[in-house]
């Protein structure tokens, strides 16, 4: 009937009406990795080997627990202790023995991801930490590559399709839902909070499908829409997100700027230490003349602190306000640092090495414990 | 209107819909809402008003859906 080699493996698919042979081949043709192999990763990456992406790479340097069992479905109890990429691998080779998997045994950081990534056309994001999901939506647009994300929480669950290139116009990205990478304390993983099992065999299901969609045009992915799930209820929302030049600031600026940028420890960013103004530094600072203190939390965001004069211009806008902006040092200051050293990088653009710029090191928060109440 | 929260958010107030009075924006429903559950001060959200991601301080209309989505970073 056919001359088409895979038609016999594939055949459901391929007689799907608006999906044929054109749309097998792209996915024989296509390069996925998989960035983490745990409960999202398992399930995306059984359907990606099913269906025929002809090219797999698996990105992680864990272990198999016991704990994992009832929700990484790629492992058996005879996999604990063993690597999740390479006991993956195996599990899918015997799936489907007509594609390539590449294993990648090791833990994707700001040093090795670019090179990682390079060969793949599409990054798939299977991991379960905010640094990681930061690092990879900043490397998949230095590295011009679609980001099929995806993010549980307990009952709940989040898929989006980030950075997908549509005729060289630039879409969404993760930091147009979230533009700043948080402190790490309101993070608390899987492990900890608690996960229903069968909730990223859902979720990872529909990476897949989003993934599927990126690579043979067919239907309509989640580029500029961020998909939720409630499995308790079984509500599906879809929220549309407008891709802002101003949430690309806080991506390095290149592959160099990249490699020295901390997504563990957000506030400690290499390249951006010039602007670290310590509590002690900035306690002998205060109430000077020539200095102008910005707060640049949003309004109402936490209290306005009454020991120090200072003005009040939230992030968003600064480049509307520099002109408010008259001493000759400008100290700005969030709640733990964050957004402020993102301000003082907005105005060392804006205004050069015409003022010293320096940003509040971690934040109001700390200031607030450690020196307000022990300075006079 | 109808206040919708996600995720750690509807852990914290306990609450999963609110149908706050006298808001007029996304500024003042935070205030609002920072006023009466003081926990959520400090958990990032991103805010979507009639299922579209606002940034900045945007106008909330009597009848509109606002959902308060949270981060997930569980995998």
């Amino acid at each position: 009937m056919n001359g088409f080699a895979p038609y016999g493996r594939y055949h459901h698919q391929i007689n799907l009406s608006g999906f044929g042979e054109t749309s097998q081949r792209r996915l024989l043709q296509a390069r996925v990795l998989v960035a983490g192999a745990g409960g999202l990763g398992c399930a995306a990456l059984q359907y990606l080997a099913a269906t025929g992406v002809g090219t797999i790479g698996i990105a992680d340097d864990d272990v198999v627990r016991l704990s994992n069992l009832h929700r990484q479905v790629l492992y058996t109890v005879r996999d604990i202790g063993s690597g999740k990429a390479e006991s993956a691998a195996r599990w899918l080779r015997q799936l489907n023995p007509e594609i390539d998997i590449h294993v990648h045994a090791v833990r994707l950081t700001v040093r090795n991801i670019i090179e990682i990534i390079r060969p793949y056309d599409i990054i798939l994001d299977g991991t379960d930490n905010l640094g990681s999901k930061y690092m990879i939506n900043d490397a998949c647009i230095l590295a011009g590559k679609p980001f099929v994300f995806a993010a549980i929480s307990q009952f709940e669950g989040q898929v989006a399709v980030f950075n997908h290139l549509r005729d060289g116009i630039e879409t969404a990205n993760y930091r147009d839902v979230f533009p700043f990478q948080s402190t790490n304390e309101n993070e608390t993983p899987c492990n900890e909070t608690g996960v229903l099992g069968v909730l990223p065999g859902i979720i990872g299901a529909l990476q897949c499908n989003e993934t599927i969609k990126v690579i043979t045009g067919v239907g309509k992915p989640l580029v500029n829409s961020l998909l939720t799930y409630n499995a308790l209820t079984n509500q599906v929302h879809e929220f549309s997100i407008q891709a802002r030049k101003e949430n690309r600031l806080p991506v390095p600026r290149n592959i160099s700027e990249f490699m020295c940028t901390n997504y563990d420890q957000p506030c400690a960013t290499q390249a951006q230490e010039q602007f670290e103004l310590h509590a002690g530094e900035f306690s002998s600072l205060i109430n000077r003349e020539l200095i102008t203190v910005i707060d640049v939390r949003e309004p109402y965001a936490g209290h306005s602190p009454a020991d120090f004069q200072h003005i009040r211009i939230p992030y968003r806008q600064l480049q509307e306000k520099l002109g408010a902006i008259t001493g000759d040092t400008v100290v700005t200051f969030c709640e733990h640092g964050i957004i402020s050293l993102q301000a003082a990088r907005l105005l060392k653009d804006a205004l050069g090495d015409e003022k010293r710029i320096y940003s509040l090191n971690k934040g109001i928060s700390h200031w607030n414990m450690s020196y307000r109440n022990t300075k006079p | 209107m109808d206040v919708v929260f996600y995720g750690r958010l509807a852990e914290l107030t306990g609450c999963t819909t609110l149908h706050p009075e006298d808001v007029t924006d996304t500024d003042q429903l935070k205030q609002k809402l920072f006023g009466l559950y003081p926990a959520i001060a400090n958990i990032p959200f991103a805010i979507a008003v009639n299922n579209q991601i606002v940034q900045g301080n945007s106008s909330i209309l009597i009848n509109d859906t606002v959902a308060l989505l949270p981060p997930f970073s569980g995998g």
